[in-house]
């Protein structure tokens, strides 16, 4: 932890000693906000791993072979619990991304805003019509 | 809360000649459910300890002065009732992320200079005599940017933004709902002056929407709000920018 301390005072002492406090390494647990933030940003760094894994692991999926070696590792209790963890952060990192959409966006009707639930549900209407249209994709091919 | 009738109160003292570090001072106040925090450090200072430093002025929300972190979190001293707050021990401390002058009050030059570097005023897209009348504007125009406008400056959203602890020179929360607030007016032609700083790496890219500042600021300001609408729109014209650059010509 970084120590505070008085600056020092002026020729003459005409400038105050004022005293700087230090900001605590873990200032992030200072607040229930600060720690939500932290974790907000921390899964994303998860999604984005996993996304870099998939990435890899359908490139080396280029044959029948390979694609069925992918698949069978899928399956493995390993990897099925790290996919929950995984959809456990994205949902977090979504719903949390989603809920301050309506600080950046807003939409004037005359004098009035449009309400934040619709922005929000804008989104998440979006998120629903996206993830059918993969679900539709995948299950087809 | 020590008994009924009183309440204890731990407040932040520094003396600039006399102490080297800060140390925390015990109180018992009378309590009184209509008292707020400010009416308890205002007792102190007239009942037992006259040398207690602080500010205030209009005890009515409206001039900003008397913001301390009461129990850690930014507040208007003025509006944080005694009630809400006993029995435990009420600590208060300067706002935090500033520096101390002395007791609970903070040297808030560096937020006076931020509001100088982002012209936080109006300057008319044209100029105007007097004969040629007022600079008129719709209320769908003024709606634009009416909310900006309540800021009053009582940096609470300085001292709950982690960004601005850390990194002092960003430019911070009210500073660019100010900016953004003479930007989305219809009357003012300084977007341009004002994006150089509003838009440096110590301005809105900076901020990584932690939200508190939204969250304590006491007239629904929402500068984190604010933020993010400026990088929006800066976002929307470097696009247009790069994918259209006939657009502009």
């Amino acid at each position: 932890m970084a120590s505070g301390g008085a600056t020092s005072t002026g020729p003459g002492g005409s400038k105050p000693r004022n005293y700087l406090r230090p900001m605590p390494v873990l200032w992030w647990l200072k607040r229930p906000a600060y720690l939500k933030f932290m974790v907000r940003e921390v899964t994303s760094a998860f999604i984005a791993g996993y996304a870099l894994c998939l990435l890899v692991l359908m490139c080396g999926a280029g044959d029948a072979d390979g694609f069925h070696t992918m698949f069978v590792s899928l399956q493995s209790s390993t990897s099925i619990a790290l996919h929950i963890v995984v959809l456990a952060f994205a949902l977090f990192h979504t719903v949390t991304f989603f809920n301050l959409t309506p600080r950046a966006i807003v939409v004037h009707r005359g004098e009035e805003k449009l309400p934040e639930s619709a922005i929000k549900g804008a989104h998440y209407a979006g998120w629903v019509v996206v993830s059918a249209v993969l679900f539709f994709i995948v299950l087809r091919g | 809360m020590a008994s009924n009738e009183t309440c204890t109160l731990e407040v932040f003292r520094y003396h600039p000649d006399e102490d080297k570090e800060p140390r925390f001072q015990k109180y018992e106040v009378p309590f009184r459910k209509e008292w707020v925090v400010l009416d308890a450090l205002n007792y102190i200072k007239d009942n037992i300890d006259g040398s207690l430093t602080y500010r205030w002025s209009c005890r009515m929300g409206v001039c900003g002065s008397c913001g301390m972190m009461v129990n850690g979190t930014p507040k208007l001293t003025c509006a944080a009732f005694l009630k809400d707050l006993v029995p435990a021990t009420i600590r208060v401390e300067p706002l935090a992320n500033f520096p101390v002058i002395r007791d609970l009050v903070i040297d808030f030059g560096d937020f006076m200079n931020k509001l100088t570097e982002v012209k936080a005023w109006m300057v008319p897209k044209e100029k105007r005599s007097i004969d040629e009348g007022e600079y008129r504007q719709s209320p769908e125009q003024l709606s634009e940017y009416k909310q900006f406008t309540m800021c009053i400056n009582c940096m609470l959203c300085y001292a709950a933004c982690p960004v601005y602890g850390l990194e002092p020179k960003f430019i911070g929360p009210a500073a660019i709902a100010l900016a953004q607030r003479y930007n989305l007016d219809s009357r003012d032609g300084a977007a341009e002056e004002r994006g150089n700083v509003v838009f440096s790496n110590e301005g809105v890219w900076e901020c990584t929407l932690v939200g508190e500042c939204t969250e304590v600021c006491p007239k629904k300001v929402d500068p984190a709000g604010a933020i993010q609408q400026a990088k929006l729109a800066a976002s929307k014209d470097w696009a247009k920018r790069v994918l259209m650059p006939w657009a502009g010509k």
